[in-house]
């Protein structure tokens, strides 16, 4: 879990070897933040819906209750999701903060390295569920 | 780190973000401010789902109950 701390900085680095300010590749490497973010928000979307479709076929007589035992099971993956969609708005405040000058870099790596560990939590609980997530740009999960 | 290595790397980096973030190559290309930066992630953040995984059983439900 320590490693997915690293797992953003490739992105930062990268992107201020390329000429980008330090404020640049912070809001650029929250933007993919960002976006990988919704990414996987649909992709366990899709699975649960095709898992509730497996497990939960329209001829069962209890298909509703089943369907609620499903959403019981899943529940552990939305409640990750939600740390992890939590950890992005702190981010994106410190990001908004650190272009106004409040705060210095520190603090915003601080929230992308919080991100980092909420993702890769979520993606060991994803796959519990059978869904792979992309690692985060670094690879460390 | 030599030359050659750092070009490998920026190569598995640009291959891992591509494959994690679809449209991040157009968005590494342009020459965004990060004013821009932060208003396309305010709009990515919108679109985040609060509970993907009930949402995706509800609209299995839904499909059952519409068909």
């Amino acid at each position: 879990m320590r490693l997915a701390s690293l797992a953003l900085a490739p992105i930062l680095i990268m992107l201020a070897a390329c000429g980008a300010g330090a404020s640049t590749a912070n809001a650029r490497a929250l933007e993919i933040a960002a976006i990988t973010t919704a990414t996987a928000g649909d992709a366990i979307a899709l699975a649960s819906e095709s898992s509730a479709a497996h497990e939960c076929p329209a001829e069962r007589p209890d298909v509703d209750a089943c369907l609620d035992a499903l959403a019981v099971g899943w529940a552990p993956v939305d409640r990750a999701f939600g740390l992890l969609r939590s950890s992005l708005g702190a981010w994106y405040a410190t990001s908004v903060a650190l272009r106004a000058g409040e705060f210095d870099l520190s603090i915003a790596l601080t929230a992308a390295q919080a991100y980092a560990e909420a993702y890769a939590a979520l993606a060991l609980v994803a796959l519990d569920h059978g869904l792979r997530l992309p690692a985060l740009p670094g690879g460390a999960q | 780190m030599n030359e050659i290595e750092i070009a490998r790397f920026i190569m598995q980096a640009l291959t891992l973000l591509s494959s994690a973030a679809p449209g991040f190559l157009a968005a590494f290309a342009s020459t965004s401010t990060d004013a821009e930066a932060l208003e396309r992630a305010a709009r990515a953040l919108a679109t985040i789902p609060n509970e993907p995984a009930r949402s995706g059983i509800e609209r299995y439900r839904a499909r059952l109950r519409g068909a």
